[in-house]
């Protein structure tokens, strides 16, 4: 684990491994406290409140392996696309 | 198929060993006889892989090796202790190119297919797109190690998927490995990560020093003994029992010289000397009482040490535990892995004194350690040369001179003192018997046929 002294806000912990790394923060505006956690190497983050932390706490490992269907982040929806459709175009 | 002139050294060693009890050196450092011994040693034995202690938590994971196969032993997220081929079953690449760590999954670096930790495919990026969602991700779990199992927090894996059973294939072994296993309530836990240096040395050599030769000391590690790190009688390692099981396993048990007073039970802390009393069976505290210096090797490349010896000249001596795993890298080359164990519920102030003992004697840059592997770098050698080849080594110790011991409490073959070679002459002869042991046939559903296997064995044996 690392901490990342973040100047002027609460630090950033961070967690990796041989296949990732991973931040997590504290945030707060308000009346609303979240987590940010947040992958830096794909790009993608989110703020998890109170409530949604505690549904963490069953889940069983088998959501977890789901949730990594698609290892990359979720993508978007493709329909292939030939190059030859791309040919003889201006 | 072993060529004809390697199938000739092996019979005729075979031969010898009873006969003349003579070894062909020709089993040491030759790269054909090293494939042979790859599959028909190392595919068939079980092999030492992790201590339990080594996975404690859920996702805990080590890699570890049969011959060149690579596996990830982890513990899986519902605490089971699995064994994983470390490929991904894609295109082969390692899922898994750390040698320790923690992880729920394990992703491959090429084309990232991710498996949970009980081996399962649980991801495919651009599942849906490159493979229409049809890849049948149940059919491609990593694949597993064929036979794992555990004996006192030992994890083994086996490759060949007909193998005996790990409790049948340690045997009477076991009655041995408990009094250095099962000493106490809580068990043992390895300290650290293993300490691993590569020696240019054929693994064998390692196995063969420790399941039975206490004959070395006197010579090689006189200097510890001038130096007060070893007992100052140079015979020391006479005064013991020298003992083999079947499957080629064996050990040494060496008592105090006579003379010279060594506290009871390797000087262990007395909590656990209570609860050994109350674990072991009474044949085996007999055995225990005694003892300063238990060497041996469970087939084929995992020995112990569990001595009693000093820190530096002025310490008393502390005992200490330690597992080496002898890993062929090659004919002439071989990794030693060095574990340090030591009982949970001991007191601090010994595990600290026996860390200790142990680093500065067996550890990576001990003295012991040191004055071992030149001899064995220089074997291999000389031993890898054409004529040299040619030369039986000598086996010989005690013929003539002792007879098996029949007051010795334990089970085995026993021999009233342990400078012999009885130990290890039992290793060369199980070694040579499985390399002249072909494959067993199988069906044409791949899976063995009992006839053909009892056939082969039946022919080797004869």
């Amino acid at each position: 684990m690392t901490i990342i002294h973040n100047e002027g806000q609460d630090p950033i912990i961070q967690i990796a491994n041989e296949f990732t790394v991973i931040q997590v923060s504290y945030t707060s505006t308000g009346q609303r406290e979240r987590l940010l956690v947040s992958s830096p190497r794909l790009g993608f983050q989110t703020l998890l409140d109170p409530l949604q932390l505690e549904s963490l706490t069953w889940q069983p490992p088998e959501t977890f392996s789901k949730l990594l269907d698609t290892p990359y982040g979720p993508g978007t929806e493709l329909n292939a696309r030939p190059l030859s459709a791309l040919l003889g175009k201006d | 198929m072993l060529r004809n002139e390697l199938r000739q050294i092996l019979e005729k060693g075979l031969h010898d060993v009873e006969a003349d009890w003579t070894v062909p050196a020709a089993i040491i450092n030759d790269p054909e006889m090293h494939d042979a011994e790859r599959e028909r040693v190392f595919g068939r034995s079980w092999v030492f892989l992790a201590h339990e202690s080594e996975i404690p938590e859920r996702g805990d994971y080590v890699v570890r090796y049969i011959s060149e196969d690579q596996f990830i032993v982890c513990r899986d997220e519902d605490g089971e202790v699995r064994g994983h081929l470390n490929s991904c079953r894609h295109r082969g690449m390692q899922v898994c190119r750390a040698e320790m760590g923690n992880a729920s999954h394990f992703r491959c670096p090429y084309h990232g297919w991710t498996y949970n930790n009980k081996g399962s495919l649980v991801g495919v990026p651009a599942g849906r797109e490159a493979y229409g969602n049809k890849l049948d991700k149940s059919l491609w779990q990593l694949k597993p190690v064929p036979k794992l199992d555990t004996y006192k927090g030992l994890i083994f894996g086996c490759l060949d998927p007909d193998a005996q059973s790990l409790d049948d294939y340690l045997g009477d072994m076991k009655f041995y490995l408990d009094i250095v296993l099962d000493r106490s309530d809580a068990g043992l836990q390895v300290v650290g990560a293993p300490q691993r240096w590569v020696v240019d040395a054929n693994w064998k050599l390692g196995a063969d020093n420790f399941i039975g030769d206490a004959y070395h000391t006197m010579m090689t590690h006189r200097s510890m003994v001038e130096l007060g790190l070893a007992p100052p009688d140079p015979k020391f390692a006479l005064y013991g029992e020298h003992v083999h099981t079947e499957h080629g396993h064996g050990l040494g048990i060496i008592g105090p010289p006579p003379g010279i007073p060594l506290p009871e039970f390797l000087g262990m802390p007395e909590n656990i000397v209570e609860q050994l009393q109350r674990r072991l069976s009474p044949e085996q505290v007999e055995v225990f009482r005694p003892v300063a210096f238990i060497h041996g090797t469970v087939f084929p490349n995992l020995s112990i040490g569990n001595f009693l010896m000093s820190k530096d000249h002025v310490s008393p001596p502390t005992s200490f535990l330690t597992l080496r795993l002898w890993h062929p890298l090659g004919p002439d080359k071989m990794e030693i892995m060095s574990f340090f164990l030591v009982e949970k519920e001991a007191p601090d102030w010994y595990k600290e004194e026996s860390y200790q003992a142990y680093v500065r004697t067996f550890g990576i840059s001990g003295a012991f350690e040191q004055d071992d592997a030149e001899n064995w770098r220089s074997i291999t050698r000389v031993l890898g040369a054409q004529y040299a080849k040619k030369m039986e080594l000598n086996y010989q110790m005690g013929r003539g001179v002792y007879e098996p011991d029949p007051d010795w409490p334990g089970p085995g073959k026993a021999f009233p003192m342990d400078y012999a070679e009885a130990n290890q002459r039992n290793f060369m002869e199980y070694w040579m018997q499985l390399m002249v042991t072909d494959p067993a046939p199988h069906n044409k559903n791949g899976k063995v046929s009992d006839a053909a296997a009892a056939e082969a064995l039946t022919r080797a044996e004869a």
